[in-house]
């Protein structure tokens, strides 16, 4: 009667591994812990202080550069230029502090690929000026709109930007299709961090793959890894081709500005990290108060201690170059390299040592293992 | 004279007649379950993510041949889903084990990025079943001529596949004897409460206690699994346990079919006569032979003893090499280790080319998917291998011969702190890939004791 048993045994078995594999990783009824960090707290800090803000002030920003360009497109001379172009800088250093949360709402509508791939492709992005049916929401139209296509149109199309704007109404048709489109992404991502979304992000606390907090941190590491050491330093400093690529820099063409944009940029990963709100007025459990709780040390030290010393370091080196990246690539690389190796440093301790302690995997991909 | 004792016990045990139909259901269900196997390659397009879309793929060596041929690829999962059902089936039984054995083995070989000790197991009872008569019952070829059917067969036959499942568990058990597993509970510490999300035990997840209790337990099971099979009385206790283990850790990790190749496994252990019993319904297919158990060749003896044997030894090539198994990893694959570490890493590899006085650092992305680069990170022969590899694409882009490779590479083992990997100041193109200890890896600086 063994197989009989066994066999009732295996289909019993095997119901309860389909129900427990569906229940997986939604972390919907995780609320049964109480002694140990509490995720839903930081999410929720996170959710309210930083990132919602951060979205609401990105979305005014981008209203305003709307606005801007309108103006401008209908009267062009200098003074709506440069009121377009202030509004631009504003809206571009508002970009960096929602640039490092590109998941839920963002990640639904590619937000960071249609509005922050760069360099821009100039001599696509001319002919899409004069291709009055160019559909922007092509992959292959990632590098021809956003913030550095409107930094090429305001700043680089050519020593007399006025002129060309003034010649042919082309160029500021395109440039407000550029400026409405950044809008309606921006009041997309908007509306649902302060919708639906938030809710959902702060009560999906649980572990797996798909949990806030792994998100949160994924896109902390990779941001910090890809976009600011490889994408605002690295490549244009020349760490991965030998040589120097300053054209490969955010802002290129309104290049005092891209140091401003590497400051807020780290700024904001400060704040996730230490969880000190957007304006600074309060402060909450941001990442650094998870690695305390589970107490992770190098060589005795806090590993968060660390971590900080180094974002300080980084910050006052930055700090000390010149406001253009581009001038200062020309004058002194060494001194960018410099940035880039204490940016570096920190890498295998967010990427290695953080995301180990936080139990969190830094790939997405669902193979299996054994 | 005890050995001549037992061996002439043993070979009497061997000779006795035994039911064909638990090797045939067997047969039946790890066909199915490699079918389905092949399915979950296509459904989730790993096919495409893992053969097809990398540039490059990391090798066996000895293997370096064996590789994916673009779009092609598919149809070669194709195959071996076709010739697994046909496997199920008893369809050209010798032809259908052949190729699917072939084929599940090419694909193991391709990439060694996708490398886990059950597939490898596959691969093994897929060649032992090349020399077993499990089409000889439930199986078309046996419908269509009945005249080939079999209803006894000799312990013999079930012999590789016994000894291998038995040596599967006993060596997993043995390899978990170690103060990390044992002492500190890890790995399991760092990845239960990562499943905390579980319904009913997944708040007691979180908690040390539940990694004790999981290790001991695991260990305990893996080491007295293959003795609870044997004796017959402990047999029920056996599938009992098997089922909530197999169950237990499919549930709390992603293995995809392994809990079931296991499960399923434990039929070639059931008495004869209860699956006699349960294929009554199919009995077209069960067709009742007087037909004599087939002898045994001297040849298939042979076979049978060196596989053993092999399966016995390989596994402890690790201590021909000094330092720390899980550090160096050589020794690790092919041996039972299973669930043993967590690896996490970063490493980064730095381009020097002298004659043009240029250096500059590789962004791994531009030559590896994600899946790749993770386990290069923590396993130097992939190090190794991809070192190589960029070595002979930079000699090629900058037309010149002296290109060197250096490898900066932080790994933490077991939830310790990171520490340096490779040896930074090492030109990884002076080594070759070969059997020889790793000279250009920093040591391990900590001991993990044990087996």
């Amino acid at each position: 009667m063994y197989l009989r048993r066994w066999i009732a045994w295996s289909c019993s078995a095997i119901a309860l591994t389909a129900t427990f594999s569906c229940a997986d990783d939604g972390g919907a009824l995780n609320d049964l812990d109480k002694d140990d960090f509490d995720r839903q707290a930081l999410l929720a800090h996170m959710a309210d202080q930083l990132i919602s803000p951060a979205y609401s002030q990105y979305q005014a920003s981008c209203s305003d550069f709307n606005s801007k360009v309108l103006a401008f497109t209908q009267n062009p001379d200098a003074t709506s230029l440069n009121q377009a172009r202030a509004s631009f800088q504003n809206a571009y250093v508002s970009w960096q502090e929602v640039s490092v949360f590109q998941f839920g709402p963002a990640e639904a509508q590619s937000l960071s690929n249609y509005s922050n791939v760069y360099p821009c492709d100039t001599s696509e992005l001319l002919a899409a000026i004069d291709n009055p049916s160019q559909n922007l929401s092509l992959p292959s139209a990632f590098d021809i709109q956003g913030w550095p296509a409107a930094d090429f149109l305001l700043f680089g199309l050519s020593e007399d930007v006025l002129g060309y704007f003034q010649s042919d109404p082309k160029y500021g048709h395109f440039l407000l299709k550029i400026s409405a489109r950044l809008l309606n992404l921006a009041v997309a991502c908007a509306d649902e961090w302060n919708g639906n979304y938030r809710n959902d992000f702060v009560n999906n606390d649980g572990y797996g793959a798909t949990a806030s907090f792994n998100k949160l941190a994924n896109d902390f590491v990779f941001h910090f890894e890809k976009e600011l050491r490889a994408g605002k330093i690295g490549i244009a400093a020349g760490v991965f081709s030998g040589s120097v690529l300053p054209n490969r820099l955010e802002a290129y063409y309104n290049d005092s500005l891209s140091k401003v944009l590497f400051l807020h940029n780290l700024a904001i990963l400060e704040k996730v990290f230490t969880g000190e709100s957007l304006n600074g007025s309060t402060s909450g459990p941001g990442l650094k108060a998870y690695l305390d709780e589970l107490n992770v040390r190098r060589e005795g030290e806090l590993l968060s201690e660390l971590i900080l010393r180094q974002m300080a370091g980084a910050r006052s080196l930055a700090e000390g170059l010149n406001a253009s990246f581009a001038q200062q690539i020309e004058d002194d690389p060494i001194a960018m390299l410099t940035l880039y190796d204490a940016l570096q440093i920190m890498i295998p301790w967010i990427k290695v040592d953080m995301l180990q302690a936080f139990n969190v995997n830094v790939d997405y991909i669902d193979a299996d293992g054994d | 004279m005890p050995t001549g004792i037992r061996s002439k016990y043993l070979s009497r045990f061997l000779d006795s007649e035994i039911s064909i139909y638990p090797l045939a259901l067997f047969r039946v269900l790890f066909g199915l379950l490699l079918l389905w196997g092949m399915l979950r390659f296509w459904y989730y397009g790993w096919i495409d993510s893992l053969y097809i879309e990398p540039d490059f793929h990391f090798s066996y060596w000895g293997f370096e041949w064996v590789k994916p041929f673009g779009e092609g690829t598919s149809i070669l999962f194709l195959i071996c889903g076709i010739s697994a059902l046909c496997l199920a089936l008893g369809l050209r039984y010798r032809l259908s084990a052949s190729i699917t054995f072939l084929s599940f083995t090419y694909i193991e070989l391709m990439d060694k990025t996708t490398y886990l000790n059950h597939y490898y197991f596959v691969v093994i009872i897929l060649f032992c079943l090349l020399f077993l008569p499990a089409g000889r019952a439930l199986s078309l070829d046996v419908w269509l001529a009945p005249n080939k059917g079999l209803s006894k067969i000799r312990c013999w036959h079930y012999a590789p596949l016994w000894a291998l499942l038995s040596l599967v568990y006993f060596y997993a058990g043995l390899a978990k004897l170690n103060s990390d597993w044992l002492i500190e509970a890890q790995p399991l510490r760092l990845w239960l409460p990562g499943r905390a999300s579980l319904p009913l035990i997944g708040s007691w997840l979180k908690e040390v206690s539940a990694a004790y209790v999981f290790s001991w337990a695991g260990a305990l099971y893996d080491l007295s699994i293959p003795f609870l099979l044997w004796n017959r009385r402990s047999r029920g206790l056996a599938f009992f346990l098997i089922l909530v283990f197999h169950v237990l850790t499919r549930i709390l990790f992603p293995i995809g079919i392994f809990p079931y190749v296991m499960i399923i496994g434990a039929i070639l252990f059931f008495d004869g006569k209860y699956v006699e019993r349960l294929l009554k319904p199919f009995s077209n297919f069960s067709i009742t032979s007087r037909a004599p158990a087939p002898a045994v060749s001297n040849s298939y003896k042979l076979l049978l003893a060196l596989l053993i044997s092999w399966q016995l030894l390989w596994p402890w090539r690790y201590l021909a090499y000094p330092g720390e198994l899980f550090w160096h990893e050589q020794g690790f694959r092919f041996s039972w280790r299973v669930m043993l570490m967590e690896k996490a890493a970063y490493t980064q590899f730095k381009i020097v080319i002298p004659e043009k006085r240029r250096s500059f650092w590789v962004q791994n992305e531009n030559f590896l998917t994600p899946f790749q680069e993770k386990q290069m990170s923590f396993q130097p022969d992939f190090i190794l291998e991809f070192a190589h590899h960029l070595g002979a694409h930079y000699r090629e882009a900058f037309q010149t011969e002296t290109v060197e490779v250096y490898a900066e590479s932080q790994v933490a083992l077991n939830g310790r702190p990171s520490q340096a990997f490779v040896d930074p100041n090492q030109n990884l193109l002076n080594y070759q890939w070969d059997i020889k200890p790793y000279s250009w890896l920093m040591p391990f600086n900590d001991t993990i004791y044990g087996l």
